[in-house]
């Protein structure tokens, strides 16, 4: 299956495992065990993919996620 | 009360029956003639209609003793309750010598206060143990950097690894929940309870390290108290004894942390009836466990809290102070104030139900 995928800042390569409103998470292709959550911010006619912006945030990420596991 | 039939107590050295016994000397007390009789001392508290009584005895009291949740002879008092009663000036006052002694006296302001600062303390300790643990993570979802997305960007993925993936995330999430909730106290027992059943709970076990594992374990344990308490209580009142017996031994193996949301818990689940039946046998329980260690330790003290209008008064009847309110420093030294707080926790307990049981305040 062909994921969508983005480098970050730490040169690493991540598939887009999920994407739940503007939440997007990541995996680390090449390491399972690492993974994040960032988010999708739409800027003019481009998107980025940007860091949350608080604990509370990834908190709500972190549960949204939870659930649509059910 | 709705449903219950008559608690009787028996001895269990023989499985004599005591309820006459106990309920003269209760009368004796409220009529203001103490100090009684010990009569319910080391009693069991079981439902008539599971003993089988002949001639005053209860001849199956062996098979009642085997099925009762009790506590172990010569068991170790633990320091959980410490906290629970603010003895710190007292005892600071008798390692400073001085001749002006306190009796700590047992009032709800009192044990709220004290608990509250407790549970502040506890608070911060959480807190910063669940920030060093989730740091990492934090560090890398709360990242600065911003990297344009391009959704024509695609990898191959094999499905094996996409699902592995997933599973990490989610077994991730569902421990983070868990935690967050299990140290909410009260309220997030529900959301403890919630979020780790939503996920996978063996792949979320087999993710979790020590620590999170033994927050998992405490936060189903403190739902299966309540989950029994109300279950059993609400839909089954003939297993109401066992159960509780064994609710108040759970309790009172909880963790600090854990003890008062889950003893509240379970009392929140109740109407007011079943709240005093369950605060005699919580109160028969930690009474039992004082008493028994008393024993072993010291045969010659005698410690009663059934029956005791008041603490003060409590704790002149079981000597550790005098009528003029002086300690018996022995006593203090020998039990400890762990010990002290289980007898006064349950003197309070026993004292509030002859109260309710009486008219209320």
């Amino acid at each position: 299956m062909n994921l969508e995928s983005v480098t970050l800042e730490n040169g690493n390569e991540y598939v887009i495992v999920k994407e739940i409103n503007d939440y997007l998470y990541l995996s680390n292709i090449n390491n399972p065990d690492d993974f994040l959550v960032r988010k999708n911010v739409v800027i003019g006619d481009k998107e980025y993919i940007q860091g949350l912006s608080s604990k509370e945030e990834i908190n709500e990420a972190l549960k949204l996620y939870n659930e649509s596991e059910e | 009360m709705a449903n219950y039939s008559k608690q009787i107590f028996f001895r269990p050295t023989d499985g004599k029956v005591l309820n006459e016994d106990w309920e003269s000397a209760r009368k004796q007390i409220m009529d203001g003639n103490s100090p009684s009789p010990i009569s319910n001392r080391g009693a069991v508290p079981v439902r008539e209609e599971f003993a089988d009584i002949k001639d005053g005895y209860v001849v199956n009291y062996q098979e009642l003793l085997a099925k009762t949740p009790r506590p172990k002879m010569g068991i170790e008092i633990p320091n959980y309750q410490e906290h629970r009663i603010s003895y710190d000036d007292t005892m600071k006052r008798e390692k400073q010598g001085s001749k002006t002694i306190e009796v700590p006296s047992f009032t709800n302001e009192k044990y709220d206060h004290a608990h509250e600062e407790q549970r502040k303390t506890d608070d911060e300790r959480k807190t910063k143990q669940l920030k060093k643990k989730m740091s990492k993570f934090n560090d890398k979802c709360l990242s600065d950097a911003s990297v344009a997305r391009d959704r024509n960007h695609k990898t191959k993925v094999e499905e094996k690894r996409f699902n592995e993936a997933k599973k990490k995330i989610k077994v991730f999430a569902a421990g983070v929940l868990l935690t967050i909730a299990v140290m909410g106290s009260v309220k997030g027992i529900d959301a403890a309870k919630d979020s780790f059943e939503r996920a996978d709970t063996r792949h979320a076990i087999a993710a979790m390290d020590e620590e999170e594992m033994a927050r998992a374990n405490q936060g189903y344990h403190v739902r299966d108290i309540v989950e029994r308490n109300t279950r059993y209580i609400d839909h089954d009142p003939n297993k109401f004894f066992y159960e509780n017996g064994a609710i108040a031994n759970d309790i009172l193996e909880l963790p600090d942390e854990l003890f008062e949301p889950a003893l509240f818990t379970v009392y929140e689940s109740m109407g007011p009836n079943r709240q005093n039946d369950v605060n005699d046998n919580i109160g028969n329980v930690i009474y039992n466990i004082g008493n028994r260690a008393t024993i072993e330790e010291n045969p010659t003290a005698y410690v009663e809290t059934n029956g005791c209008r008041n603490f003060d008064e409590f704790l002149i009847r079981n000597g550790f102070v005098d009528e003029n309110g002086m300690p018996n420093y022995e006593l203090y030294e020998n039990y400890g104030r762990g010990l002290l707080s289980a007898y006064n926790n349950a003197a309070n307990l026993e004292y509030d139900r002859l109260i309710n049981e009486h008219g209320g305040r």
